[in-house]
Parts: structure tokens; C-alpha cells; sequence
């Protein structure tokens, strides 16, 4: 290790590439992003939060079913930009099973916010067929 | 019950009888709902938000109440884009950088959707058949539609929600009957004059009637 960065790089692999990855049952990333361009870059591997508890106004606590979906920035062709539309293809539940569904990024908030050293939080949205 | 709470049931039954399906109407004020509940059924809701008595020199049994009410109106939408050729594998890059160009964003098929519901209450609402929002004529005056305000996007889960509203304000008369209404004893207000002061005679059988008329 050359140094803090590269060590937080490394454990980055860890966290979000090793158990607590999304894989198929081959141990391939089950993520795949599509760019503006149609390209699709798949493979990708990282970590899929599906929901999160919240509590209302009323103060009932509720889950709230947010994908969020968190990759080391090495891992994608690059990061996209505010406005692009980018799509991507990930599976609807934690199973090396369940099927896949393509959502569409909001690229309107920040995937970092300028405050992390190598990964990216993506928040994908649902899309219907038109 | 208090006329302003009459005017709103009645501006929620109207919108009920009047949806065909376009929307749902709820009753409870800013009530938590699944987003994918509004995607289903974009909501409208109904409530006294602000009412004015003015001051007069009348007794305390009628005032004029000019009321104000709230009509919400909140809807949730989800992006939209050619799936088909997303997930065809045998897609070029080309025939999906098309897709991904005439894709819509969720906020605009939102701020479409909502549009397309206001109008709908608005027709509803201002249609000259419904002056009286289905009450007898004269319980409700000077209807009028006052105002609208539209909120940013929120993003919740999956989903944009947008909300906005119309300002519905109208006047109508309110009577004090109390907290627990007391029934009066019945008052004989009967006039049975015999004779007056001027000399003319008066009949007390007839009421009043006057002799030799």
C-alpha cells in the first residue's frame, strides 16, 4: 500500500465487492449500467440497499423501499454527470435469483457529493414502459 | 351542523360523483400514503383550511362566514423509456442511446398527470350546473376558485410525488344554536285588540280585523 488512500481503496473492495456484494451465483456482479451513449458496462459489482426505516410525520415508523446503490468509483467507465440519463439493470431483491429490472438514475442528486475518497451512492428510480 | 361544514362535505361528495375514475377523493388532511398507492390513483383531498366572520351590527345568531377551503390535489409517477429494446440484448448501442433519448423523467410525467387533474376538479368544481355543490339554492354564495399553488417534486422511494392545490372560497351563513341547543318555550305573539287610542273599533274575534271594513 502506498498509502491511506489506496488502503481505503482496498478496503472499499471489501465492503462493497466481497460479501455484501450483489453476485450472481457465479460470483459475477449482477449490476449493469447503460450510459447515455447505450453502452452498457456490466459486471459491476457493489452494494444494493433496498430499504430503509423512516418515521412519518404521524410518527409511525415505516419502511420505505429506496434502492441505493453503492459502488466503488474504480469500478465504472466513469461517473456520471448531473442530467445524463443513465439507466440500470440490477436485480428487485437480494437473491442471487431474483429477477432483474432496469431503473432509471437520478442523476439529479449528487452520487457523492464531493465528500467520499472512492465510492458512489446511486439512487435508481423506477421506469414503466411508455 | 355549522354551514362550513356542510359546504365541505358537499365539495367532497361533488368531486366523488364527479371523478369517474380520474382520481380518489380522501377525506383525512395531509394523511401518510403509500406512494405507489398515489401512483395508482392520484389523490384528492378536501378541508376547511381558513374561514372570516365579519363584524356586523347583526345579533349573534347569523354571521356571514366567508371560508376558505383546500383542495389537494397530489400524484406520483414513475420515469418512463422503451424498456424492450433496454433489455434486448440483441440491441445496438444506437438503437438504445434512441431509447434512452425520448425516455421521459419521472418529474415531468408527474407534472403532466397533475396538470391533467387540476384541470379535471377545476371543470368540476366551476361547472355552472354545480353553483350550489348540490345543496339547497342559496346555502352557499359567491363561489369562487381563488388561487392555485403548485409544490416542488419530491423524490420518495422509487417515485416522484407532486402535490399541488386550488384555494375554493365561498360565503354562507352561520347560526349559533349553541353547544347544546335549548328548545324556547313557545311565546303567543297574537294580536287581539279590543279598541285603540284613534277612536277605530276592532274586531278581537277577527284578529284584528277592523269593524265596518
Amino acid at each position: 500500500m502506498n498509502n491511506a488512500r489506496h488502503m481505503v481503496e482496498a478496503d472499499l473492495a471489501t465492503l462493497l465487492e466481497g460479501d455484501f456484494a450483489s453476485v450472481n451465483t457465479k460470483g459475477v456482479g449482477m449490476i449493469t449500467l447503460i450510459d447515455p451513449d447505450g453502452l452498457r458496462h456490466q459486471g459491476i459489482k457493489g452494494r444494493i440497499d433496498y430499504d430503509y426505516v423512516s418515521m412519518t410525520s404521524q410518527g409511525e415508523t415505516i419502511a420505505v423501499h429506496e434502492p441505493v446503490v453503492v459502488v466503488r468509483k474504480s469500478s465504472l467507465p466513469r461517473v456520471p454527470k448531473p442530467g445524463e440519463r443513465w439507466f440500470i439493470q440490477m436485480p428487485t431483491g437480494p437473491q442471487p435469483t431474483d429477477p432483474l429490472y432496469t431503473f432509471k438514475l437520478n442523476t439529479a442528486r449528487p452520487v457523492d457529493g464531493g465528500e467520499t475518497i472512492g465510492f458512489l451512492k446511486m439512487y435508481p428510480k423506477r421506469a414503466d414502459q411508455e | 351542523m355549522m354551514a362550513f361544514r356542510t359546504i365541505d362535505k358537499a365539495l367532497t361528495d361533488l368531486l366523488i360523483a364527479n371523478a369517474n375514475g380520474a382520481f380518489h377523493v380522501e377525506t383525512a388532511q395531509r394523511r401518510a400514503l403509500d406512494a405507489d398507492y398515489i401512483k395508482a390513483h392520484p389523490i384528492v383531498t378536501v378541508f376547511y383550511e381558513q374561514g372570516n366572520f365579519q363584524k356586523g351590527s347583526g345579533g349573534p345568531i347569523f354571521s356571514m362566514h366567508d371560508m376558505t377551503f383546500r383542495i389537494e390535489v397530489m400524484v406520483a409517477q414513475s420515469a418512463t423509456v422503451d424498456l424492450r429494446t433496454l433489455n434486448d440484448p440483441n440491441a445496438t448501442s444506437q438503437q438504445i442511446a434512441s431509447a434512452i433519448a425520448a425516455s421521459t423523467s419521472a418529474t415531468v410525467n408527474a407534472d403532466d398527470l397533475l396538470d391533467q387533474t387540476l384541470e379535471n376538479v377545476y371543470q368540476i368544481i366551476r361547472d355552472p350546473r354545480n353553483y350550489d355543490l348540490g345543496l339547497p339554492v342559496g346555502t352557499v354564495s359567491s363561489p369562487w376558485v381563488g388561487s392555485f399553488q403548485k409544490d416542488n417534486p419530491l423524490h420518495q422511494g422509487e417515485l416522484v410525488v407532486l402535490a399541488g392545490s386550488w384555494s375554493f372560497t365561498c360565503r354562507a351563513t352561520e347560526v349559533t344554536k349553541g353547544a347544546t341547543p335549548v328548545t324556547l318555550a313557545a311565546v303567543d305573539t297574537s294580536i287581539n285588540v279590543t279598541a285603540d287610542q284613534s277612536g277605530s273599533t276592532y274586531d278581537s274575534a277577527k284578529q284584528g280585523a277592523e269593524v265596518n271594513q
